[in-house]
């Protein structure tokens, strides 16, 4: 039976409820929860999108984490799940830090790697290979992302890293499932012209 | 490779590209939860509100109060009846920002000092009552770059002219004497044609821009709250391709920003006058880039009848500033060693100089003998910037060819001979050739022969009846082109009978007057 005040919706998992209800009470335990269900892809996400500032993204990610958990009552269960909801607060967050970095002019994104992210998981004869590499995968992800617009970017971005499907996608973005399906389609084929391109 | 490969490879690519996140993040999200509520919305509702109010109140935000009609013409003749004229402001180009201070008065007096940053780079100054054929005094610092810019020369504007613009030969540097650098109209003329200086208005009418600006002029009447009743016009320009350039002078007063205004160019004009007498309070001009407006030019000052101390008419030499004086036109144009005629063109030759190395120094003139126009299309059938161009076959008895001394390096193939907007009748031109072929060094010429290679008065469609220049007709358009665009007018055989000992006669003409 479903605890006073909850709000039954088809489709959402109990463990999911169970979560909401936690973040209404004002939880620390169901804060901590969230975090560790949805930070690591959510960050994920958000560098993908600001071309691998992976603190800029953490920044980003824990303002949003910290802005659903305070306002959870504004999640709608019957409008979207609570990932695409979750999503589409990184996602404003992002498009304000965009805008922001227009104006910047630095070493781009895609060209820098934190070096004691590196030396965390490499080191000695590895560490240089893994620098290497992570440039090398930053770049191409940076490639992909010039020849897509925004939008497709971001709606590959999340059809990949946590396998959400089209409708839930576009409950993030604010599109309909159609149009997500047409955004996929042409960001794949931009994004394979590119690959292919690039490794020519 | 399938969608699917592409799902399989981007996600290896976003899986090794996957940064760390930092320890103890959750703890900041923690944090972050159990730090107290603000009420952003509300807060921000109330900033936005006070920000509106103040900017109506500071005057910012004008509001519409009528039309005012007449108010751009208006505010152009209280200006060309202003005694004087000071203002200060900003132009904004490729290379930055710079500022900029003019004076004008009615007697024919201008100056114009502009800086990058806090140095003076550049400063012009015109002196009325003076049969002046150019600056009477330009500084600069450092000198060297003056000296780089004579012998490059100023004018090449290589992106004007595609590489298919069929125009072959060396090019000449011209040097109208009216402000002695380049050709372009200034608010204040000198003309040694005509003697004495003639002062031009500072505005161009619009009657004079239609032919080649499409205009549209916006005129109301706004109030602010700080500052009171004003009229504002928004002028908004399309200069048509082929146009001339000189109109984009229109609203504003400084000259070299019609260099950056190519042929298809959008322009807007913001200037807000007062009501009661028209005069200028502020002007902004904008090109619009990608879309969008951006701002090119503004005046931060203005100011009408201002006194011109003897400060400004005579300024003191910044510290390690060089005054110079260019007096090579003055001491040649009134001679003429040759002159000839074609079709369309007369031109002049009025000296030829060789200095100690063999260089050749030539000063010409060319007037056109009917009204033009000008325009080129490129092989892909583009309007190119119109052209008035000049090219020089000149040769020693020995028959080696003389080429710009910057350029003697390169056999031939210079396009890039335009001459944009100018507006005078007659050109001044004067360049240095330096002998092409290194194969007689050291044997200075005995004498010279100089031939004029001009285009016609006609644009190349008339002339040669082709207007589509397609792929397939283009080599037949390139025979009858060749054969009938240019206009040779041979000036003669000259014999050298003195060499000159500078190395650069024409920087030594300027530069030989510093103190």
């Amino acid at each position: 039976m479903a605890e006073p005040g909850a709000i039954q919706v088809q489709g959402v998992s109990a463990e999911e409820h169970r979560l909401v209800l936690g973040l209404r009470a004002a939880s620390p335990e169901a804060v901590r929860e969230l975090c560790d269900r949805f930070g690591p892809k959510l960050h994920w996400f958000a560098a993908a999108r600001l071309s691998g500032d992976a603190q800029t993204a953490e920044e980003v990610m824990v303002e949003a984490l910290a802005d659903a958990a305070r306002n959870i009552r504004r999640f709608d269960p019957r409008r979207s799940t609570l990932s695409a909801w979750l999503y589409g607060i990184v996602r404003r967050k992002l498009q304000g830090e965009l805008r922001k970095r227009r104006w910047r002019k630095s070493v781009p994104l895609s060209a820098q790697v934190p070096f004691d992210e590196v030396t965390n998981t490499a080191s000695g004869p590895d560490l240089a290979e893994a620098l290497t590499s992570r440039l090398e995968a930053q770049r191409q992800v940076a490639v992909v992302a010039q020849a897509l617009s925004g939008l497709e970017f971001e709606v590959l971005v999340l059809s990949r890293i946590d396998q959400l499907s089209a409708r839930e996608i576009g409950q993030a973005v604010g599109r309909s499932e159609r149009a997500i399906h047409s955004l996929l389609h042409r960001a794949r084929q931009k994004a394979r012209e590119r690959l292919m391109t690039d490794e020519a | 490779m399938k969608h699917e490969c592409v799902d399989e490879q981007f996600t290896e690519l976003l899986t090794a590209a996957r940064p760390e996140l930092s320890a103890r993040w959750q703890d900041r999200v923690l944090a972050k939860v159990a730090a107290p509520a603000t009420h952003r919305t509300r807060r921000w509702m109330a900033i936005a509100v006070g920000a509106a109010v103040a900017l109506i109140g500071l005057g910012f935000v004008p509001i519409p109060t009528g039309s005012a009609k007449g108010a751009f013409s208006r505010a152009l003749a209280m200006t060309n009846q202003a005694p004087g004229v000071h203002v200060t402001g900003r132009i904004w180009g490729p290379v930055g920002e710079w500022r900029f201070e003019q004076w004008f008065t009615k007697d024919g007096f201008s100056r114009y000092d502009l800086y990058d940053g806090e140095q003076i780079v550049w400063r012009w100054l015109y002196a009325p009552g003076e049969r002046a054929m150019g600056p009477r005094v330009k500084e600069t610092e450092p000198i060297r770059r003056f000296r780089e810019m004579l012998e490059e020369g100023t004018l090449a504007d290589p992106g004007a002219v595609s590489e298919d613009a069929p125009l072959i030969g060396p090019r000449v540097d011209m040097w109208a004497p009216n402000d002695g650098e380049d050709v372009f109209p200034k608010p204040v003329m000198h003309r040694p044609d005509l003697g004495e200086p003639v002062r031009q208005d500072f505005w161009q009418r619009l009657e004079e821009q239609k032919a080649t600006l499409e205009v549209r002029v916006e005129e109301r009447q706004s109030l602010t709250l700080w500052g009171g009743r004003r009229n504002v016009a928004d002028v908004y320009g399309h200069r048509r391709p082929g146009a001339h350039v000189e109109v984009l002078i229109l609203g504003n007063l400084h000259g070299p920003l019609y260099a950056w205004l190519g042929p298809g160019d959008d322009v807007w004009i913001h200037m807000e006058t007062e009501a009661q007498t028209g005069a200028i309070r502020a002007l902004e001009q904008y090109k619009r880039v990608n879309g969008r407006w951006e701002l090119v030019y503004c005046l931060d000052s203005i100011e009408f009848g201002a006194e011109m101390s003897e400060e400004v008419r005579n300024p003191e030499l910044p510290e390690h500033h060089v005054r110079l004086e260019d007096t090579w036109w003055r001491e040649r144009l009134p001679r003429t060693l040759a002159a000839g005629e074609s079709q369309d063109w007369r031109v002049a030759l009025h000296s030829l100089e060789v200095n100690r190395k063999g260089d050749v120094f030539l000063t010409l003139s060319r007037t056109p003998k009917t009204e033009v126009t000008w325009d080129a299309r490129t092989r892909d059938g583009r309007l190119v910037e119109p052209i008035r161009s000049i090219s020089l076959g000149v040769r020693d008895e020995l028959g080696n060819q003389y080429l710009p001394s910057h350029r003697a390096s390169m056999p031939q193939g210079l396009a890039g001979l335009n001459w944009m907007g100018a507006t005078l009748p007659t050109f001044w031109g004067r360049i240095r050739l330096t002998r092409g072929s290194p194969a007689v060094a050291n044997r200075l010429p005995r004498a010279i022969t100089v031939r004029v290679r001009n285009e016609p008065a006609k644009s190349i469609p008339e002339l040669t009846g082709v207007r589509s220049l397609d792929q397939d007709d283009f080599e037949s358009f390139m025979e009858r082109f060749r054969n009938t665009y240019y206009q040779t007018i041979t000036l003669g055989t000259f014999p050298v009978s003195e060499v000159q000992p500078g190395d650069d006669l024409i920087a030594d003409a300027i530069l030989r007057t510093e103190r």
